[in-house]
This record gives structure tokens, C-alpha cells and sequence, in this order.
């Protein structure tokens, strides 16, 4: 069941076109598309990831900085990593990741969230490599990165244990992966759901949908099926009295996750 | 012609303008300041003095300016207000001293050219500090994600982020369309050095007077700076007297407290107004110092404040740049205001009360004063308390004010 953007309670019949070999779901892709102008607007429909952002990219940083063991000593710490960063919707992190020094590839299925990307990015004077491509065609092409980012994606594919595993195949051995999604608890659902969707309206409804929330064991097992190892997890929290988000051991809603390619093999 | 870009371009080399383009500089990012230095610094004419409290000085010191900055500069220890407003209910003397707070010093009284002085000689050893001295801005406008700013070369310099660091008559504040709030007062500040045959012990003296404050500040040796704070017609007077007239004058009004004086330098006048821009931010705009808030010499806020907007500006953007994010977007520069707004919008709000309340001729006001005064007195937490909202930010102290 799901509250549709009239209002009107619909049931909620899976009539979703899968294409079985692109793990992509078309009914995301789209209700994503039709927001792309307002990627870059902190007070629109992504404002959510825009209060969160600054804080991922910190964590992104000292993560990185912390595994290939780099001294920061500039505002451009990344310098020389090779990045993907996959389902970029409007380069929010494409073009920090950027800023910071990295040499970023950035995919997405929406053609409308490529071309808003795009054209921010040739603004802001930023080289980035925008594709209109899924994770699993860039597969084909053998290539590897040192960092791969999958940011709030895994929620919205229809099959997550594919989609970590084909993460898997495009990170270079020794290089790390970074994901974050939401946890599936009832706490989650109140406030990622009910709270963030319904009463505080900052996402439209129907963005998410609470049972493909992942719980972070959950992830786990599918990175370690898929040779992601050293997992190491940490929660995104919400503090309402200071209207602000921090890092936290509190995983019940948000979290992030890191992850090494310990294989030598390709 | 030449077209130039950079990451931050600061409108205005004042004390908060240089400021800025050194800590910005030291945190990485590629800045330039273009205008003048103040007029009067170039000529060590200014005989203006700042008592910047100890963050100020811990931020001065982080910076590797303070101590040679610091032999210019006497300590201060305690103040001492006076009330000398001839009324029949006269308010106790009220000494806050540095001890109160467990301190070793309130602050050091600093030249504002020996400040301006170190501060630019500090930018231009720092290399991704660029100064473009002696021009003009002739116009600012934001396009595509940039700021570009002309000057009266034909100059162009483009950047990410624009500070307005160019005083009370901000043209950067004028062209973004940012609203002021002023309140002009029939009061204009004299202000001189002398030097005197008594000690200063290092103390600082304000006399509540009718037509506002009068305060003297200790400098090094035998030697004060003086804050004169009256009516237009009296100031007007005073700047007419002869060098020993208004010396007699001086001597009379500090009731001997520093015994005779000697060695006048030269008396300036300034006109007083408080000023509060309804914004700190615009659109890849920061305004800062003067810029944004502007209150009589009373209270020793000014050049404070101003320290604590660089500070908190610099940390925002440091974080912002540290992470990649646009140092100019709105997310960014919202921080600033959110940090800065309240401690501002306090102090601006106190010192035009404490001003009214003493040029003010309803007779209640100051019964209200007095009694105020004894109840602080007589309450030595209620003192502390104030103290520490006097002396230092109202809010978390800024990384650069922490000692390193």
C-alpha cells in the first residue's frame, strides 16, 4: 500500500517493468527523473541529501585518507584516486569528489538526471565523466576503480544482492567501496517513512519503501558473498533540537558502510 | 586588461579584511584582497586603539603575528567604570578585574595601525595570498556559479565566494541589495594618545558622562589612548582647543586619575552610528566586520566581533573546502549566518541601550542604572557571568580563537 502524490490510498500492485539483466527499476528511474531540475535546489526535493551530504563527503574522505594511508596536507586530499560514483542523480557528491582531487566517473540510468549534472558541472568548471549507463554495462568494460561510491541506491533496486555484487567486480583489489542506505527497522519507518515523507514532507511520497531497506548484517552478507570484506559501519543520526545530522554508533536509521576488495585476483 | 580567477576575493584591506585574507590563506585556498589600506594607517596617523579581548589574541598568536604585534600593546587587567553623570543617585565603581574570571589578563589594547601594519605584511609573506592594493571595486556580479569583480584598472577577478570586508559604507552591501538598519546618534567619538605622570597600572578607565562614555586605555609605558564619546557641539569644541586648553580639559575630566598630561598627539574625530545588516549572505556574498555591524567605540565590542566573524567564517569554509563542497553555495554561507547572527544582533542591541540609557534625560533611567549597577555589585556570580558574555563570544569558541 502506498499514498500516491494526490493523496489517494492505492494498493500497491507490482506492475513495475524488471529488465532482468540491468537490475534497474523503471518506476524509480522515473520518479527520480521527474525531480532532476531540482537537484541543486538545498530547499527542494533533495534537501535531505544536501543537510546529509557534508557529512558523507567528510566520511568518504577519512576513510580514504585513512586506507591508502594519504597525508592531508591540501584542500584537494583525494588527488590521483580513481572514483565511480554510481547513481550520481545530480552529482552531488560527483563534483565535491571533484573539488577534493579525485578523477571521477559518474553513472546513472535517468537521462534527466545526466543532462542536470552535466550542465552544473560545466558551470562550476568541474571535469567530471558523466555516463547515462547502468553498474552492470560498465562491467563490460573491465575497467576498475580505487573507490567506488553507491549512495542511497541500494533501496531503490529490485535485486540488492546483485547490485553489491556487481559493485564488487568494478572496485580494484585493495580499493574500497563506500554504500549507504537506511536500516529496516520500526524506528526507520516512523521517521524515514511517516516522518521525512508524510509529516515533514522533505521527500516526496513514495521515494522509499520501507521493505527494501536493508539491515546492516544484511549488507554484510551480501559484500562478504561478494569478497567485500573489513566492514566497517557507521550511523547517521538526526538531531531535531539542533536541526543538524552527526556521525554516530546509532545505526538504527541511516548508516554508512565501507568495505575492501581483499581479493588479489581479478 | 587581465582577467584573473581565484577561490575567495575579499572587497576591503581593514583590519577584518586583512584578517580574513590571512586565515583564509593559511587554510589553503587561493584569496586576493583588493582595496585600499586605510588612509590614515599609511600615514601612522590613526590614533585609534582596539582592546581585543583574549580570543582575539589567541587567534593573532595562532597566526604568528602576536608577538611582535605584542610590543606595541599594553595589557589589560581590569575595568573600571566610573559614574560621573552629576546626578544626585550615583551608581557604585565597578571594577571588573581579570582575577574575577581567574584570568591573567581582560585583553591587550592594540594600535589599530601597528594591527593593520603586521596583518598586511603577514598576507603578503603567505603565497596564495594575493593583495591588489591602491584599486577601486568599481562593480560585483554573480554569474554562472562565480563572482566577478571589476576594478578601476579594468582588472576583472573572478572567484567562488566574495567577502565584503569595506566597512560601515559597504559598496559590495550596496550592489548585492543587502537592507542595513542604522540609527545615527548626536554623539561623535574624539580620539588621541597622550602621555601621563601617573601609572596606568594597567587599567582601563570609563567615565559615564551625560554625553556618553569617556574612556582611556592603557598603552605601553606612561602612556593611554583615549576614547572620547560626547555630544557633536561639545566634540566639535574640543577638536578647536589649543593643545594645552583641551590638555587642561582632559585632566579635569579624569578627575587625576593618571595625574598630569603631556605629549598630545594628534586629536581625530569620528561620527557614531549603530549599524546591522539584515543578512550576513547573499547570493556567493559573506559580509564581515563593519560591513555587517557597526556600533560606538563603547564596551571595546567593535574590532572583536569582527575577529569572531572571520573565525567562524574561516572554520565554515575550511569545513566546506576540506570536503569538496562549493565554499559559496547557499548551504555554506547559511552556516556563517546561523553562527554569527545572534552574538551580533546581542551586542549591537547592548551597546545602543547602554548608550541611550546614558544620553538619555528621563530621570527614571538613571535610578534604573544605578540600581542595576549595585545589584551587579552585590552579586559577584551575576558579575562573573556578565563578564564572560562582555569579554568573549556568546557562543562555542571558534577553532582559530583555541590555543594551539
Amino acid at each position: 500500500m502506498y499514498l500516491d502524490h494526490t493523496g489517494i490510498l492505492k494498493m500497491y500492485k507490482s506492475n513495475i517493468k524488471l529488465i532482468p539483466s540491468t537490475n534497474i527499476d523503471d518506476r524509480e528511474v522515473k520518479h527520480f527523473s521527474s525531480q532532476a531540475d531540482g537537484w541543486w535546489d538545498p530547499s527542494g526535493f533533495f534537501r535531505p541529501l544536501h543537510q546529509i551530504n557534508p557529512l558523507r563527503l567528510r566520511y568518504i574522505r577519512d576513510q580514504s585518507v585513512r586506507h591508502f594511508n594519504i597525508e592531508i596536507s591540501s584542500l584537494n586530499p583525494l588527488k590521483g584516486l580513481t572514483c565511480l560514483d554510481i547513481g550520481c542523480g545530480g552529482g552531488l557528491t560527483s563534483e565535491p569528489l571533484t573539488r577534493m582531487g579525485a578523477v571521477v566517473t559518474a553513472i546513472d540510468p535517468s537521462e534527466e538526471n545526466i543532462a542536470t549534472a552535466r550542465a552544473h558541472a560545466l558551470n562550476s568548471g568541474l571535469d567530471i565523466d558523466y555516463r547515462i549507463e547502468t553498474a552492470e554495462q560498465l562491467t563490460e568494460t573491465g575497467i576498475y576503480y580505487d573507490l567506488v561510491l553507491c549512495l542511497e541506491v541500494v533501496e531503490h533496486v529490485p535485486d540488492q544482492s546483485k547490485l553489491v555484487k556487481t559493485v564488487a567486480k568494478l572496485v580494484r583489489p585493495g580499493g574500497i567501496v563506500i554504500m549507504s542506505t537506511i536500516n529496516r527497522t520500526l524506528k526507520s519507518y516512523a521517521l524515514a517513512i511517516i516522518g521525512a515523507e508524510y509529516i515533514l514532507r522533505w521527500l516526496p511520497i513514495g521515494t522509499h519503501r520501507w521493505n527494501k531497506f536493508l539491515r546492516p548484517y544484511e549488507l554484510q552478507t551480501f559484500m562478504n558473498q561478494a569478497g567485500l570484506d573489513q566492514f566497517s559501519l557507521t550511523g547517521i543520526v538526526y538531531d531535531p533540537l539542533q536541526c543538524s545530522w552527526s556521525l554516530s554508533g546509532n545505526t538504527d536509521v541511516n548508516y554508512m558502510v565501507s568495505v575492501v576488495r581483499t581479493d588479489t585476483t581479478n | 586588461m587581465t582577467i584573473k580567477s581565484y577561490d575567495i576575493v575579499i572587497v576591503g584591506a581593514g583590519p577584518a579584511g586583512l584578517l580574513a585574507g590571512l586565515t583564509l590563506g593559511h587554510a589553503g585556498f587561493n584569496v586576493a584582497i583588493c582595496g585600499k589600506l586605510p588612509k590614515l594607517a599609511k600615514e601612522s596617523l590613526d590614533t585609534r586603539t582596539a582592546a581585543l579581548f583574549n580570543d582575539s589574541i589567541v587567534m593573532l598568536d595562532n597566526l604568528g603575528i602576536w608577538s611582535d604585534l605584542n610590543n606595541y600593546c599594553a595589557r589589560i587587567d581590569a575595568i573600571r567604570i566610573v559614574d560621573d553623570m552629576k546626578h544626585l543617585l550615583r551608581g557604585p565603581e565597578m571594577v571588573f578585574n581579570a582575577n574575577l574570571l581567574g584570568l591573567q589578563a581582560l585583553g591587550w589594547n592594540v594600535p589599530n595601525s601597528k594591527l593593520v601594519e603586521h596583518l598586511s605584511i603577514a598576507n603578503s609573506n603567505l603565497d596564495c595570498c594575493q593583495l591588489v592594493l591602491g584599486t577601486n571595486v568599481v562593480s560585483t556580479k554573480v554569474e554562472n556559479e562565480e563572482v566577478i569583480v571589476k576594478d578601476s584598472t579594468g582588472s576583472t577577478l573572478r572567484a567562488k565566494l566574495l567577502i565584503a570586508a569595506d566597512g560601515q559604507h559597504s559598496i559590495v552591501r550596496e550592489t548585492t541589495g543587502l537592507k542595513a538598519h542604522k540609527i545615527s546618534y548626536m554623539q561623535s567619538a574624539l580620539t588621541t594618545i597622550f602621555q601621563h605622570s601617573r601609572p596606568h597600572y594597567n587599567i582601563s578607565s570609563e567615565f559615564h558622562r551625560p554625553g556618553g562614555p569617556l574612556t582611556v586605555v592603557p598603552l605601553p609605558g606612561n602612556k593611554s589612548s583615549l576614547v572620547w564619546v560626547d555630544t557633536i557641539g561639545a566634540i566639535r569644541k574640543a577638536l578647536l582647543l589649543n593643545d594645552d586648553a583641551f590638555v587642561a580639559q582632559l585632566e579635569k575630566q579624569l578627575h587625576g586619575v593618571l595625574g598630569g598630561i603631556k605629549n598630545l598627539e594628534v586629536r581625530h574625530q569620528f561620527s557614531l552610528a549603530t549599524l546591522t545588516a539584515n543578512k550576513l549572505i547573499s547570493n556567493r556574498t559573506a559580509l564581515i566586520g563593519e560591513a555587517g555591524h557597526a556600533f560606538p567605540p563603547i564596551g571595546a565590542q567593535g574590532l572583536n566581533l569582527s575577529f569572531r566573524d572571520v573565525a567562524i567564517l574561516t572554520e565554515v569554509l575550511t569545513h566546506a573546502g576540506e570536503s569538496g563542497l562549493d565554499i559559496g553555495a547557499s548551504g555554506t554561507l547559511q552556516q556563517y549566518q546561523d553562527h554569527r547572527a545572534f552574538d551580533i544582533r546581542l551586542r549591537v542591541w547592548g551597546i545602543d541601550a547602554l548608550n541611550r540609557s546614558l544620553t538619555s534625560t528621563w530621570p527614571g533611567l538613571h535610578i534604573i542604572r544605578s540600581g542595576l549597577s549595585y545589584f551587579v555589585e552585590s552579586v559577584p556570580s551575576l558579575k562573573r557571568m556578565l563578564m564572560r558574555a562582555g569579554f568573549s563570544g556568546t557562543t562555542r569558541v571558534p577553532e582559530l580563537m583555541r590555543k594551539l
